[in-house]
């Protein structure tokens, strides 16, 4: 795979009178993109990852490293030449433009001018109007339009210039929570149609998982992981990557077996889990063990690698969600138990059953 | 007002609380509109309203003769000097707002895309204000030293030989009217045009020029 962008241990530090004052707001971030796929830069907010795209964009210059496109670097290559296309947050739609009229911008810039007639530029506005499926609101202003048709408006308008990659600056951040579904099927399903490298910042990680071909847990400024959803989600490296996607639980254990096979921890109470995994530790390691709710069930004492006591359980509908408080002080997990078995009191002593194949382990402290 | 009042009136029965309340906060409200109302009429309505009374009369033998005679209307509007004269003012205004507005601007929009340090654009911004700190005739004046026939413009061009004789032709005249004019009022102009141009948001210019354009 030949990286379309590739990022060179960026860096960005802002002015002293401007946000992020001294501090590295991107820190060393390093990435390859490939041609055609869809990559999400995650992280909360604060994290460099809205500063990496307007660098990629061209909005931001780097303090240090470099951007390159097909092995070229375009560092210093101004906004204008750049041919990639920003979604904005807000939108950004020219007010004093119909829906039409800022679609068709982008074919009518100085630098466009002479390759479109304007017989085309109207077939090419209606197509693309289409394709967002937007057809016959071209003559109404930004202003008497939904916040989701404001949104394939300023899609519309990214897409009509043909561009190689769309950067995608918290599209859906401005809409409610319906209309992200929706936007969310209907991103995936324009990447799908049109091939295009898609450019992708959320703080949302359910938006992230959906969409993306890889993503890039971002934090302090820096690439914690870079990889598949699923890479991510079964295998983080990090604490913090595991914490920060779909919210699982540590318990502080020690390697007390490792080979060929997989590996032995034991928890702080003297509890030992076994996992199907090849990590790369060493036997007296100290690790986190990751435990993911739909990882876990419940059954009586003795019938489980970890034991604990119910202290709350909350019914979803879909699934019973018990809240267990480990003993040995090691925190508390969550489990998502079947609605139709027999219903654990509170306070009841239960033993927790671990999936060796989904548990995992992460280094350090 | 009436209708309110009956209304209220009428409905008391029902919540009385309530209704006491608005009208208490109703009549508050009245008392602190009261004091700008009554300037507004005592000093603005009520002369306005006289000399319209005036318009309508005419003077005989240096007295006031009250009458209903459009007269007067028809004389402004076709008698010298009155036409020229307002024709000319209009003139003048719109040459100086013209002149105001290309001048202002390019500064302003200087100030407000391009200056980034926040240093230069508060000097540069007490460079505007400052002049509206001096009086009118005061700035008056100060064109006149530099455009009089011993004044600033005079002497230089006397002093580089390019004419031996002051000039004349700055002052007195329309040209020295409409230059003072502008000057004094192109700060207003930079300093409206200015708040207007912050008012865009930087995201359409990024989107702009994200889009090609411009650069």
């Amino acid at each position: 795979m030949t990286a379309e962008i590739e990022l060179r241990d960026l860096r960005k530090r802002f002015d002293a009178h401007g946000a992020g004052a001294g501090g590295w707001a991107v820190d060393g971030v390093s990435m390859r993109i490939g041609r055609g796929q869809f990559v999400t830069l995650l992280g909360p907010s604060g994290c460099g990852k809205t500063t990496t795209l307007r660098m990629i964009a061209g909005f931001e210059m780097p303090t240090s490293g470099a951007i390159l496109r097909d092995g070229q670097d375009i560092t210093d290559q101004p906004v204008t030449d750049r041919d990639m296309r920003m979604v904005f947050q807000d939108f950004a739609l020219f007010p004093n433009m119909t829906v039409a009229e800022n679609v068709a911008f982008g074919l009518k810039t100085r630098r466009m001018r002479g390759r479109y007639s304007a017989a085309d530029i109207r077939r090419r506005v209606g197509e693309y109007l289409d394709l967002v499926r937007l057809g016959g609101h071209s003559d109404k202003r930004p202003h008497q339009l939904s916040g989701g048709q404001k949104q394939r408006v300023s899609l519309a308008r990214a897409l009509i210039t043909d561009p190689e990659v769309v950067l995608f600056d918290e599209p859906l951040g401005s809409l409610d929570a319906h209309l992200r579904k929706v936007m969310q099927i209907e991103l995936i399903r324009l990447h799908r149609e049109l091939g295009k490298t898609f450019i992708y910042v959320t703080h949302d990680q359910d938006e992230a998982m959906a969409m993306s071909d890889a993503i890039a847990v971002m934090n302090g400024g820096k690439v914690l992981q870079f990889g598949s959803p699923r890479d991510i989600y079964d295998r983080p490296t990090s604490r913090y990557v595991a914490g920060f996607i779909g919210h699982a639980h540590i318990v502080e254990a020690t390697v007390a077996e490792c080979d060929a096979s997989g590996l032995t921890v034991t928890t702080g109470s003297g509890e030992t889990v076994r996992l199907n995994e090849k990590a790369a530790v060493t036997r007296g390691q100290s690790v986190g063990l990751m435990l993911r709710a739909e990882d876990l069930s419940l059954g009586e004492p003795g019938e489980g690698e970890l034991h604990g006591q119910v202290a709350d359980s909350l019914y979803r509908g879909e699934y019973i969600e018990y809240v267990v408080e480990l003993n040995g002080n090691a925190g508390v997990v969550h489990v998502h138990e079947p609605t139709h078995l027999a219903p654990f009191a509170h306070g009841a002593a239960v033993a927790l059953k671990v999936n060796a194949n989904k548990a995992h382990v992460v280094g350090g402290a | 007002m009436m209708m309110e009042a009956t209304l209220s009136a009428r409905d008391a029965g029902s919540k009385p609380v309530i209704r006491s309340a608005r009208r208490l906060e109703r009549r508050s409200m009245m008392l602190w509109l009261l004091p700008p109302v009554a300037w507004f009429t005592v000093f603005m309505l009520l002369p306005y309203a006289l000399l319209f009374y005036y318009s309508l009369g005419h003077s005989q033998d240096m007295r006031f003769v009250p009458g209903f005679s459009f007269h007067n209307f028809v004389r402004v509007f076709t008698d010298e000097p009155y036409l020229g004269v307002i024709l000319k003012s209009a003139r003048i205004g719109l040459m100086t707002s013209i002149l105001s507005a290309l001048v202002a601007y390019p500064l302003a929009f200087a100030l407000a895309f391009h200056v980034r340090s926040a240093a230069v654009k508060f000097a540069l911004y007490l460079l505007v204000i400052v002049p509206w700190w001096a009086s009118y005739l005061v700035k008056a004046y100060a064109w006149k030293t530099i455009l009089g026939t011993g004044g600033i413009l005079n002497a230089t061009l006397q002093g580089l030989g390019v004419t031996d004789e002051p000039v004349r032709l700055f002052l007195y005249n329309e040209f020295s009217v409409l230059l003072t004019l502008t000057y004094i009022f192109t700060p207003f102009a930079v300093l409206s045009i200015y708040a207007q141009l912050e008012r865009v948001p930087t995201s359409l210019i990024e989107a702009a020029r994200n889009l090609g354009a411009g650069g």
